[in-house]
């Protein structure tokens, strides 16, 4: 497989930042009624060009209020209540309404969850591909009527769906060829990121696999990145570079996919990976105790504690942790919020046992 | 396997009804609900205005110095009907506010009084039809087979049929001459005034009746009526309560329609009646416009408070809508 | 296959017999959808361990597990139930049979009326089916089965379902389940909808009904891996008919069958160092399968001349193991009929 450190070097010769996506501090807040949620709360990370990171969390952790902040397509009550986001060096948060819909689509496109609904039933799918080119092209650099008919059929094919597909209506689809219709959306300007949103969360294996292999291929030969939003670590496992855990609004975790399988440092990571049922063995299946806590309140001091198995002295991973464990302090815990650190080259960790906050 | 404590917000219920509990878990989150629905709040908030306006005005809008004697309801039924004393006048300065009609009535007074005449035909005519038409949209619903078909092709056939047109054929024959009382009006407008209800109502009924919690009831041996009455009426209330509503509206729309032709009840001063009265002595051609001002200024806030109040309520019963926090 | 003509002495708890379930039809549809074709299995009252019903959507396992419970009658074929047709039940055997097969649903608050506390969903089936003398006791019955499955009243009872977790919910269904010690369970897709990290404890409380009480738990799902985890024998559906089945292990290590293959194929590992191959043998088709044959031959790689003129038999491969495939005629050890009979028992 690729390594996510290898490719980028190569692309930076053409002047172009390594970095296709800087997030930094970013803060994401909902006013309900019980008070503020702080859904997305100080996250940071990069991404390098043509690099597939995962982003994984618990429903309610924050990874699709955050992935949807990023597009500014966050809905109200949602704000975005602090930080920054760079687009290969754009600060999207700056762009004025026009200038990030146009930035949608051409730079930065998402393929979102159930393409089923995010067609127009009632447009041929030619006609929507061509609408996203026309509403994002300036009408100077437009193509004339033959070619943009040519670029919806390589489109199409680039998707391993048929030319004939272009006359048809979302109706006439399979739950798979809609969401190949959205990957040919997506990818109709090469954007240089792709974001999606648990794009096969409703079909089945088989066309899972279909659709990410072709997700892929596509961003390969775009050289696009792209954040695949999700739960589903075996999914992650297969598609990611690099992968960020969440949890209730932080990211806790963020490394190269097989150093997080291979050694996980959280130890919400290290639940979550040592949970992972498999068909090899059987009986390697547990869950991880206690509940999510709740973002309107929650827990004082590490939001994990209460569910941390070192905190909560677990047997089966006391021994694992026993060399660092010696520097860390309970009081710390369940009082300072840790910071997400770099412990090593793109090994980032929030946890207070890889070393004091500032 | 175990669970260990875990911070939350929730207040620990001891899992009884009481008055403090159904206080914090019903009415409060439904304080809170009200305050993001402006269209329920505005619709109860003009027909509240127009509700204690009338109240307001049975308490203590006096007229002793014409009659001498006790007020209350029938004080003032009684100031009504007190033949002309005095030439048609609009002085609001003086006795009267809004000025007297042409028989000398004190029009603050009939629109006191006949503004809850007009709401009482509106309410059990809706009522009535709201009633019947849940009856037959649980029954069309549940049974299906041939029971539905009929009630379906009864429902559908009246529903385009002009209804005024056959009000008008049931009221000039059950009384001609001498009008109608106002229950018998609010009866026959209800004849007209389920079709609509059984029809939106059976629809509810058949996206309900596939809910989980419904198949969860079927799966824990809970009888048919059990499951009509236990599990689906609480769910569906807010959605009664809407086409209630619109049937309001709906049945002081076909009331004041036919009293406007001279069909009404020609002895109780109603806010159609008074209407009819002003076409018939051709007020305005008199110059007499501050007699048919005040009716249709009421009916008109009586409208749109029905109709903000339903389009809100309709916001409740759309789960869609709801369920934003 | 022995005729059911003992009634209580029945060997097996439910019994389906040639079971099809066609939708559409009739006068003004013309397209017809065989939902579960000719399926026959025993679910046996003593060890009938659990077995696990997989397959994509359309698949046709949610419409045999509605069958099971009887929310939906079969087309074709007889569904006994301790020896009876549940067809023709007379009111107390099916006020026996809704309290002995329960249902735990796919989606854990959709099953909650929004209007109740949870309380509401325990307590029904206790007044219902007569299971408590009085308030208290009914009370006490609730908090022990909750307890059976790792909850806490405290946690629980009193709340409204939106003030619960999915998985707290899920766990309450299963609870319930409990409550009327049922002699099976039909669950169908219980985890689906529900947070991965918590999956483990609901389908462990599942695994706890079969276990220690001998709950016959038939495991709906589309995803191989849980099925394997917690299952003993499995079924593999495509298209309505049943194209695999056997012990699970059999089934998923070593599967015979080209659709089962191609399913543990794709099952997204968690290990980035086993990864998906890239090639994709079989492609997705529009939809349009084959109306006489074997149903996957559109899509499957081996495809030969008979595949299309005839639906194969269910061919027994092993002791444990039967596929429907032409490519087992040589080897296989002669046709299974009911499903059941390649089943390992769970002892």
């Amino acid at each position: 497989m690729t390594t996510a450190e290898t490719a980028p070097a190569a692309v930076n010769v053409d002047n172009r930042a390594a970095n296709v996506l800087e997030v930094e501090n970013l803060k994401v807040y909902y006013d309900t009624d019980a008070g503020q949620v702080k859904a997305v709360d100080d996250v940071s990370f990069t991404l390098k060009r043509g690099e597939r990171m995962g982003l994984v969390g618990e429903s309610g952790s924050g990874k699709t209020t955050m992935a949807m902040a990023l597009m500014r397509l966050h809905k109200p009550p949602a704000i975005i209540a602090g930080g920054n986001v760079r687009l290969d060096g754009v600060s999207l948060l700056d762009l004025n309404d026009e200038q990030m819909r146009q930035t949608r689509l051409r730079d930065i496109a998402l393929v979102p969850q159930g393409a089923m609904n995010s067609l127009n039933p009632v447009y041929r799918v030619r006609d929507q591909i061509v609408d996203g080119i026309k509403h994002h092209t300036p009408r100077d650099e437009m193509l004339n009527k033959g070619a943009v008919s040519e670029r919806v059929v390589e489109l199409l094919n680039s998707v391993g769906l048929d030319a004939s597909v272009a006359d048809m209506y979302p109706h006439e689809l399979s739950g798979g060829m809609k969401q190949r219709v959205a990957l040919a959306i997506a990818t109709s300007l090469r954007p240089k990121m792709i974001l999606a949103d648990e794009p096969t969360s409703a079909l089945d294996v088989v066309v899972q696999r279909q659709i990410m292999l072709t997700l892929e291929q596509l961003q390969q030969e775009m050289e696009a990145s792209v954040l695949l939003v999700g739960h589903d670590m075996g999914l992650m496992a297969q598609f990611a570079d690099v992968l960020g855990v969440m949890y209730a609004g932080h990211l806790v975790e963020f490394a190269p996919i097989e150093d997080i399988f291979r050694n996980p440092k959280h130890p919400y990571t290290k639940k979550l990976i040592s949970s992972l049922p498999d068909i090899q063995v059987k009986g390697t299946f547990t869950g991880i105790e206690g509940l999510p806590p709740t973002l309107v309140i929650p827990p004082p001091g590490c939001r994990f504690h209460p569910r941390c198995p070192i905190y909560n002295n677990d047997e089966d991973f006391r021994d694992e942790f026993v060399d660092i464990r010696g520097s860390l302090n309970n009081d710390l815990c369940t009082t300072v919020d840790p910071h997400l650190n770099e412990i090593e080259p793109r090994r980032w960790v929030a946890c207070h046992m890889y070393g004091e906050d500032a | 396997m175990q669970t260990p404590t875990v911070v939350t917000e929730l207040p620990q219920s001891t899992g009884r009804y009481e008055a403090v509990g159904i206080y914090r878990e019903r009415i409060v989150p439904l304080l809170r609900y009200l305050r993001r629905n402006p269209l329920l709040i505005g619709g109860l908030g003009l027909l509240l205005g127009l509700f204690l306006c009338v109240v307001g005005g049975y308490l203590f809008y006096k007229q002793d110095d014409i009659l001498g004697q006790p007020q209350g309801v029938d004080g003032l039924t009684r100031a009504l009907s007190v033949p002309a004393r005095e030439r048609p006048s609009w002085n609001p300065f003086e006795d009267y506010p809004l000025g007297t009609d042409e028989q000398g009535r004190d029009i603050l007074a009939v629109m006191i009084v006949g503004t809850p005449l007009t709401l009482r035909i509106g309410l059990i005519a809706a009522a009535i039809g709201v009633g019947i038409g849940m009856i037959l949209a649980f029954l069309a619903a549940y049974m299906g087979g041939w029971i539905d078909a009929v009630i379906r092709v009864i429902v559908d056939s009246l529903i385009p049929i002009p209804g005024l047109l056959i009000l008008v054929l049931i009221a000039t024959s059950l009384n001609p001459g001498k009008g109608l009382s106002v229950d018998q009006m609010a009866f026959v407008i209800s004849i007209l005034a389920w079709p609509g209800p059984a029809r939106a109502i059976r629809s509810q009924v058949l996206v309900m009746r596939e809910r989980g919690y419904v198949e969860m009831a079927r799966m824990s041996g809970t009888s048919t009526i059990g499951i009509v009455f236990k599990e689906m009426m609480p769910n569906l209330s807010p959605y009664v309560l809407a086409s209630f509503v619109a049937s309001v509206a709906g049945a002081i729309l076909a009331s004041v329609g036919l009293e406007a032709l001279g069909l009404g009840p020609l002895d109780s001063p109603t806010l159609g009646m008074t209407i009819y009265w002003n076409i018939y002595t051709s007020s305005l051609l008199k110059g007499l416009w501050w007699w048919l001002i005040p009716p249709i200024v009421i009916i008109i806030i009586l409208f749109v408070g029905l109709f903000l109040m339903s389009a809100g309520l309709d916001e409740v019963a759309n789960p869609r809508l709801r369920r934003r926090v | 296959m022995t005729a059911l003509d003992s009634t209580d002495g029945a060997d097996n708890v439910l019994e389906l017999e040639n079971v099809s379930k066609v939708f559409g039809g009739g006068l003004l549809r013309r397209n017809i959808t065989v939902a579960v074709d000719d399926v026959s299995l025993g679910i046996p009252r003593e060890n009938p361990g659990i077995i696990a019903v997989a397959g994509e959507s359309g698949s046709g396992k949610t419409t045999l597990a509605r069958l099971m419970l009887g929310i939906i009658p079969p087309t074709e074929g007889v569904i006994y139930f301790n020896g009876h047709d549940i067809a023709s039940l007379n009111r107390s055997e099916k006020r026996e049979f809704r309290r002995e097969v329960q249902p735990i649903m796919q989606d854990p608050f959709e099953v909650y009326n929004p209007f109740y506390k949870v309380d509401h969903v325990m307590m029904a089936p206790v007044q219902n089916f007569g299971l408590a003398r009085s308030k208290s006791e009914a009370r006490d019955l609730v908090v022990e089965s909750l307890e059976t499955v790792g909850l806490r009243h405290q946690e629980t009872l009193g709340r409204f379902p939106h003030q619960l977790s999915g998985g707290q919910r899920q766990r309450i269904m299963v609870a319930r389940a409990l409550l009327l010690k049922p002699r099976i369970i039909v669950a169908d897709e219980p985890v689906s909808m529900v947070d991965a990290s918590l999956r483990a404890t609901i389908l462990g409380s599942i695994d706890l009904l079969n276990k220690e009480l001998g709950i016959a738990v038939i495991y709906i799902t589309h995803d191989l891996t849980t099925a394997f985890q917690i299952s003993d024998n499995i079924i593999v559906m495509y298209q309505g008919s049943v194209v695999e089945t056997g012990r699970v292990e059999d089934v998923i290590q070593a599967p015979q069958h080209p659709y089962t293959q191609l399913l543990v194929e794709s099952i997204p590992r968690p290990n980035p160092s086993e990864r998906w191959g890239r090639d994709m043998a079989s492609q997705e088709t529009g939809g349009a399968s084959n109306e006489v044959g074997c149903r996957f031959a559109p899509r499957c790689p081996y495809v030969m001349a008979e595949c299309t003129d005839e639906m194969p038999p269910l061919y027994r491969v092993g002791d444990t193991q039967a596929a429907l495939c032409y490519l087992h005629r040589d080897n296989a050890t002669g046709n299974v009929q009911s499903i059941s009979d390649v089943f390992k028992s769970s002892v």
